[in-house]
């Protein structure tokens, strides 16, 4: 998969930071936006901001008003074709619960615990 | 036998010389006789008693008692995970920050580094803070008791802005506090007005000021703490008004942070009460009385 965008939500701009600079590492090339609110994300996403995009989305599955997989639910039910938009969940501590429900969506294709680290990217990448 | 009770052997006894019409009960059988309706008697009084204990136990006192210690266990539960939670964001956070820092330091990116430093100067501030909160929870009992004095409005003024500066430095904030001077237990003031001011900052609306008024009044009874915002709010309806179980253990993903548990942790522990008024998009406010002599 080659992204032409790269969108990444967490509500720590700590986190973000620091994710944004080890996601640039891997992905040199690549656009990269971030977002510390799911809403405002949300917002743009369902005017079809990046509708043009081919997209990875690294999401942090705690945050308030809408949580990661609520915000997934929003997106599949407000949009039928969701080719474009891949999805990394991020959490700070690997949950069964968690790991079962990403897989009720087809969207989401891997998984990381916290911190985000080159390999773990390059890892997802290399095994699909 | 040890298993006698006198006054029933000796109504036993009268009753039978009554009614066979002899003086005295030598009769071996007519003695185990006695012995047997006496251990019978014993028996049904013990089983009576342990009906009784029975009923108590599952009367509505003990049903409600257990119930408060059900919740009590729940919400250390959750509050245990939560502040997990926390402190591995926050740790996590400084582990990739100096990894970062060694990365940029190679290459000499100054003003990469310089960015790196506060941002590892915030986390580990906000990690000293949600454990100095821990602590004080878990002072010993001593410690608990010699702690009232007269708070100076500027003074506490003063210690809270301290530590919340960080959160001013990304954030447009406008802060107005309306502090009386009263007698209470300081830090219980102090961890309260941090944590909930911090939510507020940190749950504001983007690229819009986080207005914030914290008031601290009193009447002869009561300590009244507020604070309001004008932050995203909270959606009551979807969190049931289980405000404090967003961090549950099989779905740890509303984050609000371990702030808002630490707040309710100390309210209860000084039999305190909290209100939250919330509408999303709008603002929260938050409310919390306590006695002004709290027994502990």
């Amino acid at each position: 998969m080659t992204p032409t965008l790269i969108i990444l939500i967490d509500d720590n701009p700590i986190t973000l930071f620091y994710n944004e600079d080890v996601v640039r590492e891997v992905f040199s090339e690549v656009k990269i936006i971030t977002y510390e609110s799911s809403t405002t994300f949300l917002e743009d996403f369902l005017a079809l901001k990046f509708s043009q995009e081919e997209i990875l989305l690294f999401l942090d599955i705690s945050m308030p008003v809408y949580s990661g997989f609520e915000l997934l639910e929003e997106i599949e039910e407000e949009i039928d074709d969701l080719n474009k938009l891949s999805v990394i969940m991020l959490t700070s501590s690997k949950m069964k619960s968690d790991t079962e429900k990403a897989t009720r969506f087809p969207i989401i294709i891997s998984y990381i615990e916290k911190p985000v680290t080159k390999l773990k990217i390059t890892d997802i990448f290399h095994n699909a | 036998m040890s298993l006698t009770n006198k006054p029933l052997t000796r109504l036993l006894e009268r009753q039978l010389k009554k009614t066979i019409g002899i003086e005295t009960i030598d009769n071996p059988k007519l003695k185990e006789f006695i012995n047997l309706v006496n251990e019978a008697y014993i028996f049904n009084k013990e089983e009576a008693e342990l009906y009784r204990l029975a009923e108590d136990i599952s009367s509505k006192d003990y049903t409600e008692l257990n119930n408060k210690l059900q919740q009590k266990i729940s919400f250390l539960d959750t509050f245990n995970h939560g502040l997990a939670h926390d402190i591995k964001n926050h740790s996590t956070n400084i582990i990739g920050l100096v990894n970062m820092l060694k990365k940029y330091t190679q290459n000499e990116n100054w003003r990469m580094i310089k960015k790196i430093i506060n941002n590892i100067d915030d986390s580990s501030r906000q990690l000293t803070s949600i454990v100095e909160g821990f602590l004080f929870l878990s002072r010993n009992e001593t410690d608990k008791k010699e702690e009232y004095e007269i708070i100076n409005p500027k003074q506490i003024i003063k210690s809270v802005n301290n530590e919340i500066e960080y959160l001013k430095q990304r954030k447009e904030v406008d802060i107005t506090y309306d502090i009386e001077e009263i007698e209470f237990i300081e830090p219980i003031i102090k961890i309260i007005f941090v944590n909930l001011i911090s939510n507020s900052i940190k749950y504001s609306k983007e690229n819009k000021t986080a207005t914030i008024s914290v008031r601290l009044t009193s009447d002869r009874q009561n300590v009244f703490l507020t604070v309001k915002d004008n932050g995203i709010g909270i959606d009551l309806k979807d969190t049931n008004n289980k405000l404090f179980n967003l961090f549950n253990n099989s779905n740890a993903t509303k984050g609000y942070g371990v702030g808002l548990f630490l707040v309710k942790k100390i309210t209860d522990l000084y039999q305190g009460t909290i209100k939250i008024d919330s509408e999303l998009n709008k603002g929260t406010i938050i409310d919390i009385v306590f006695n002004k002599k709290i027994e502990l």
